[in-house]
């Protein structure tokens, strides 16, 4: 899963035809809840996936284009084609310009997990969770379906971003690329990244309320839902918080969510921190239900912690992200925990 | 132990006869293990109060239960909003640099569907540019929704062909914009 290959011609070709058989049976009319998780599912097998569904999505504009269908969008692309007047649980209509528009990204989060997958199936699953081929994932939202950039479970990936900066992204993370700062700038939409300044002019991470701007160096960024987490590893960060402002020098950290921002913390822990950076999982002292949800992120399928002593029991060690059943192995030897495994990539531990 | 702790180890030592079971009655083993799933994740968020006779039994009914909720909704339709919602992808705004580019893959597809057989070449029109459901199309045209599928598969085999060129290199660029370690 964290090696991404090279794709031929010929394969890419392929994807894309299915990638547009499978948009036209999405839009025939006849398309079920069970049909979008497909879709999904499909989407998430590779960024070549992910990349082959747009291409067909951009055929369908430009055809529309070519038909006439569309009244701007002459080359295909411009304003996507209005939606229909919809409403959400709370009756809100939501309407076309809303598209491009990041603050209405929380409300479509909230139609799409309930409107896509059902109800009563996104109810019966602890944090909207699917089957998604023989694992149990995640579901991503729209948001993350539709950022510039996405890592699947256990991924890591680096964008360039122009001007020497870039950005690393960690398992499970989605981020769009921002314009209209005068240096190169991304958004967090969720996960964890690391942004690396170029030699001239720095980079800037949107998350949120808040905006960090790392003028040279590298820090840290992890987004749970609305609380934000940023870290300075080298060189200075500064953080605005609608227009409260921090600055951080490198091992520091602040915190903020959309209430608010917290004060700085010095002498963090970067090493641990940036660990998945290398590939690796760093617990100094971390009771075990934080190790399991650490360890959750970056492995497909999910492991549940069913009892309540070995849940507070801090650990400390080094993992390895692609040999996490190490992990396992010495939890049933070293704690006495039991292990049972499941299909589906399920571990239980009790 | 609490009732949900003696249901939890339940389900999981007993979890291949379970999974046959409900193979048994759901139909498939495949639908088993995702009911048992369900209710495994299901009973971590449920009160369970007093006593549970029998078990086994209460596990079972659960995983019923779940599925066949999960039979009905699975089954639903999707609705157009909801639909956009699944193909909306990123807007890119070509630079003006590319706009030579843009009209000439506009003008291969125009002259990709110049080349379609009339009928097919209106469904396609029909389906894509107008919205018409599979539905809507077998009853203006007379012919079975299958029909309708095959020659709307046909008629995007032809238009993809017809884009492949610059459409593949457009692929590969954009993978290529990401590299890994």
């Amino acid at each position: 899963m964290t090696e991404e290959r090279g794709w031929t011609d010929a394969e890419l070709a392929r994807l894309r035809l299915e990638g547009l058989d499978r948009l036209t049976h999405l839009l025939s009319g006849a398309a079920t809840e069970r049909d979008a998780a497909e879709l999904v599912a499909w989407r998430m097998r590779s960024l070549a996936h992910e990349e082959a569904f747009r291409s067909a999505a951009r055929l369908r504009r430009l055809v529309r284009a070519a038909e006439g269908a569309e009244a701007d969008g002459v080359f295909g692309v411009g304003s996507p084609p209005p939606l229909p007047q919809a409403s959400n649980d709370a009756g809100d209509t939501v309407g076309a310009g809303d598209n491009v528009v990041p603050l209405n990204l929380a409300l479509r989060r909230r139609i799409s997990r309930r409107g896509l997958i059902g109800g009563t199936l996104a109810a019966s699953l602890a944090g909207g969770m699917l089957m998604l081929g023989r694992s149990l994932e995640l579901v991503p939202s729209v948001a993350e379906l539709r950022a510039d950039y996405r890592t699947g479970t256990g991924e890591r990936r680096v964008v360039q971003l122009g001007r020497g900066a870039s950005v690393e992204l960690s398992t499970r993370t989605s981020i769009g690329l921002r314009t209209g700062m005068a240096m190169p700038a991304v958004e967090l939409i969720s996960g964890e990244a690391l942004v690396s300044a170029g030699a001239v002019g720095g980079a800037a991470l949107v998350a949120g309320r808040g905006t960090s701007i790392g003028s040279d160096g590298h820090f840290n960024a992890r987004r749970d839902g609305d609380e934000v987490c940023i870290t300075c590893l080298s060189g200075l960060v500064h953080v605005d918080w609608a227009g409260q402002r921090r600055v951080l020098a490198a091992r520091s950290q602040v915190r903020y969510n959309d209430s608010g921002i917290g004060a700085v913390f010095a002498n963090i822990d970067t090493a641990a921190l940036v660990a998945w950076k290398a590939g690796t999982l760093i617990f100094r002292n971390m009771p075990m239900r934080t190790v399991i949800q650490e360890i959750n992120r970056y492995r497909p399928g999910r492991v549940f912690l069913v009892n309540e002593q070995l849940a507070a029991r801090p650990l400390s060690g080094t993992y390895y992200m692609n040999r996490l059943d190490e992990f396992f192995n010495q939890a049933e030897l070293g704690l006495g925990a039991r292990v049972a495994r499941l299909p589906g990539n399920l571990v239980i531990l009790s | 132990m609490s009732a949900r702790d003696v249901l939890v180890s339940l389900l999981v030592s007993a979890y291949p006869d379970l999974r046959r079971r409900l193979a048994g009655r759901l139909g498939s083993a495949d639908l088993a293990n995702d009911a048992l799933h369900d209710t495994f994740v299901r009973l971590h968020r449920a009160e369970i109060s007093g006593e549970v006779q029998n078990p086994r039994s209460y596990l079972i009914t659960m995983a019923l239960n779940i599925a066949s909720n999960s039979a009905r909704s699975e089954a639903r339709h999707l609705s157009a909003f909801e639909v956009e919602m699944l193909i909306d992808i990123p807007d890119d705004m070509p630079d003006p640099s590319r706009a030579a580019e843009a009209r000439s893959q506009l003008a291969a597809v125009e002259a990709a569907l110049q080349d379609l057989p009339e009928r097919r070449r209106k469904l396609f029109r029909r389906f894509w540019a107008e919205n018409a459901t599979y539905k809507e199309l077998s009853l203006e045209y007379d012919i079975s929704e299958r029909t309708v599928r095959h020659e709307l598969l046909l008629a995007n085999r032809h238009v993809h062909r017809a884009t492949q060129d610059f459409c593949m290199s457009e692929l590969q660029d954009r993978l290529a914009q990401v590299s890994f370690k």
